[in-house]
């Protein structure tokens, strides 16, 4: 075939340019792509792990003995405080110590199952069931 | 009438030319000096048929030497090819009257005065004439010649149809011959450009390595969330119970501002999917009271001073 060397020339170099300009178009929406791809991941990877930090817990049972310290034993009806589970009572309590032990407590990452209070006079009685 | 007259100055082009009045641009009618001509008959309908088979043609006639350019042209049911070395012209039209290549512009041959030859020979110098021999343009002494009459060869000679002149620099660009410079800069430019793209894509692709290593990073820092199918199980066991401790503990702190010397707290209770006070309140404070609880979305049941408020916890 005769084929000026030029035109050869001029082609492999046209060629070169438009491989390199696909390469670089496909290497960019690969890079969005990932990208994307990776905000997506890092957020959900982050919010699933401050998520399971927060109510996976540990040291519960030495932060909620802590709280019971502050009330006096004598309003201590029954308390039992396992591995990932207490349950607390507690009468004669008066408005104040409700409110503190209430307060306490739902600052802590603990889900409550089970909550009852009930007034009696001027004190009250407060069942709870908690689990971490 | 042509405003812009594109034709140069006529010059028949003949070994004893000395000199030609100065003009910006020439063209050129070869004598039979600068060229070599064949009549030939061929079954080819189209003048660049006949001009592929040129070189096969005028084989035999050419010296070995390389750089003829060829014509190709018809005359009545034959064809006339021409091969003329652009390089020759130029080195002679150089040399006897300084005119470069890129000042001639179209060439025509001898051959095509056929018309004029016919009728009267056309005087070159006082020595030689142009005329036709066994039916071709050739140069003869004005001695051999019976004739006393001689054209004078002028502008108005020019024949029809013209051939534009393809310098020696150009000759051989259409076929296998060497690179020309431009098409040298112009690939090395395209090549360049190719090259700066290429770099571009590199910083992606460098881009994509560093997105994955952070990801990576963070998968070695929670090798259990590697899985999607992991992630999703806990983000939705934990999203349901922060969404329920949350509510109970904003439904916790509203009950407690309802709450106050006036409106004592009887009972509270969670249940699993509510959560209920019941207050005594004041008659003074009923409007307040149930305001509160109705611009928090709570259920208020009232029964005398004694009001149940209830709040859904989702």
């Amino acid at each position: 075939m005769n084929v000026s060397k030029n035109i050869i020339a001029l082609a492999i170099g046209l060629l070169l340019l438009i491989g390199s300009i696909f390469y670089s178009v496909t290497m960019k929406r690969s890079y969005e792509k990932s990208l994307q791809e990776a905000k997506t991941e890092v957020k959900e990877i982050t919010t699933v792990a401050s998520l399971q930090r927060l109510w996976k817990a540990k040291g519960e049972i030495k932060k909620i003995n802590t709280i019971l310290q502050t009330v006096p034993s004598s309003k201590k009806a029954g308390i039992s405080v396992k591995r990932s589970k207490a349950t607390l009572s507690f009468k004669n309590l008066t408005d104040k110590e409700l409110n503190k032990i209430l307060t306490k407590l739902a600052m802590q990452p603990i889900q409550f199952k089970s909550l009852k209070i009930l007034r009696s006079g001027e004190n009250y009685s407060m069942e709870c069931l908690c689990v971490w | 009438m042509s405003l812009i007259n594109s034709n140069g100055q006529l010059i028949l082009l003949h070994n004893n030319l000395k000199e030609v009045k100065k003009a910006n641009r020439y063209d050129l009618l070869l004598s039979p000096q600068f060229y070599i001509v064949k009549r030939e008959q061929l079954p080819v309908k189209y003048a660049f048929q006949a001009k592929k088979l040129a070189p096969s043609i005028l084989e035999d006639l050419l010296p070995s030497e390389y750089g003829y350019e060829y014509v190709v042209q018809k005359d009545a049911d034959a064809w006339l090819f021409f091969a003329y070395r652009p390089k020759e012209i130029e080195s002679f039209l150089n040399g006897c009257c300084r005119i470069s290549a890129n000042k001639i512009g179209n060439i025509y041959f001898a051959d095509q005065l056929k018309p004029v030859l016919e009728k009267l020979p056309i005087g070159i110098d006082e020595y030689y004439a142009l005329t036709l021999i066994d039916g071709f343009a050739t140069i003869v002494p004005r001695k051999m010649l019976s004739s006393e009459k001689y054209a004078k060869f002028t502008n108005k000679l020019r024949p029809k149809k013209a051939v534009k002149f393809k310098p020696s620099s150009k000759v051989g660009s259409s076929g296998s011959g060497e690179l020309s410079k431009s098409a040298i800069v112009a690939s090395v430019l395209l090549a360049l450009l190719g090259v700066a793209f290429i770099v571009e894509g590199f910083g992606y692709s460098k881009a994509i390595k560093q997105n994955d290593a952070k990801i990576e990073e963070l998968f070695t820092k929670y090798p259990q969330l590697q899985s999607k199918i992991t992630r999703d199980s806990i983000k939705g066991k934990y999203s349901k119970i922060e969404k329920k401790q949350r509510a109970i503990r904003e439904k916790i702190d509203l009950f407690s501002q309802l709450s106050s010397k006036k409106t004592l707290l009887n009972s509270l209770e969670l249940k699993d999917n509510t959560i209920s006070a019941n207050y005594s309140v004041d008659s003074k404070e009923l409007k307040r009271f149930k305001s509160i609880a109705s611009s928090a979305k709570l259920k208020i049941k009232q029964s005398g001073n004694s009001i149940t408020v209830e709040g859904a916890i989702k």
